[in-house]
C-alpha cells in the first residue's frame, strides 16, 4: 500500500524517531511504513491520520 | 531479537530484558537439577520437586514472552509471529521428515532435538522477518 507519510513527516520536520515516540510504536515500524514494506493497523493508521491532521484516504493509498 | 535493539519501543526492552531474565534463571536450573539429579543423589519426591521448580521457572518464562507478545509494537508483534510460525513449522517438518529417514537407517531423535529445531527456527524466522521489514 503506497503512503504519502515520508512528504508528510519532513513537511512537520519530524525525524522517524519523533514521530514513532508520537505513535507511541518503534522507529522500525515507521520506516517500514514509508517504505511500504509494512501496512499498518487500522488504529495505527487513525493515529497516523491524527498526527497529521488529515483523512487516513489522503495518507494511505490502497492502489 | 527480544526488544533489545535501538529501533523497539521502551516497553519491549523492558519485556526483552525480562524474557531474558527468566530464561537465564530456567537454564540455570535445567543445568543444576539436570547434574543433580543424573548424579542420583536424590530420589522420590526430592526428585520430583526438583523437576517441578524447572517447570515452573519455565512457565514464569513462557508468561514473561506472553507479556512480551501482546504489550509489544505492532511490528515487533509481527516479526515475532513470523518468527513462531517458521520455528513451529520448521520443528514439525523435520521431526515428522525424519521419522522416514529413520526407517532407511538414520540415527532415532530423541524429543529434545524438536524443541532444539524449533528454537533455531524461531531464532531463524526473527532473523528473517527483522531484516524483511528493515
Amino acid at each position: 500500500m503506497k503512503n504519502r507519510l515520508r512528504v508528510l513527516r519532513a513537511e512537520h520536520d519530524l525525524t522517524q524517531a519523533q514521530l514513532a515516540s508520537q505513535l507511541e510504536v518503534s522507529r522500525q515500524t515507521v520506516n517500514a511504513i514509508e517504505v511500504g514494506k509494512y501496512d499498518p493497523s487500522l488504529p495505527l493508521a487513525f493515529k497516523i491520520a491524527e498526527v497529521f491532521s488529515q483523512k487516513i484516504e489522503d495518507i494511505f493509498d490502497p492502489a | 531479537m527480544l526488544g533489545t535493539h535501538e529501533a523497539t519501543t521502551e516497553a519491549d526492552r523492558i519485556n526483552g530484558r525480562r524474557i531474558i531474565g527468566w530464561s537465564l534463571a530456567w537454564a540455570a536450573t535445567v543445568l543444576v537439577a539436570t547434574a543433580v539429579l543424573a548424579s542420583d543423589t536424590i530420589s522420590g519426591p526430592a526428585a520430583w520437586l526438583v523437576a517441578a521448580v524447572c517447570a515452573a521457572i519455565g512457565v514464569g518464562g513462557l508468561g514473561a514472552y506472553r507479556r512480551y507478545v501482546a504489550e509489544a509494537d505492532e511490528l515487533t508483534r509481527q516479526i515475532q509471529l513470523e518468527g513462531i510460525a517458521f520455528g513451529f513449522g520448521l520443528g514439525v517438518l523435520v521431526t515428522l521428515s525424519w521419522s522416514l529417514f529413520e526407517f532407511a537407517g538414520a540415527p532415532v531423535l530423541n524429543a529434545s532435538t524438536a524443541g532444539t529445531v524449533m528454537i533455531f527456527g524461531y531464532i531463524g524466522g526473527v532473523l528473517l522477518a527483522t531484516h524483511r521489514y528493515r
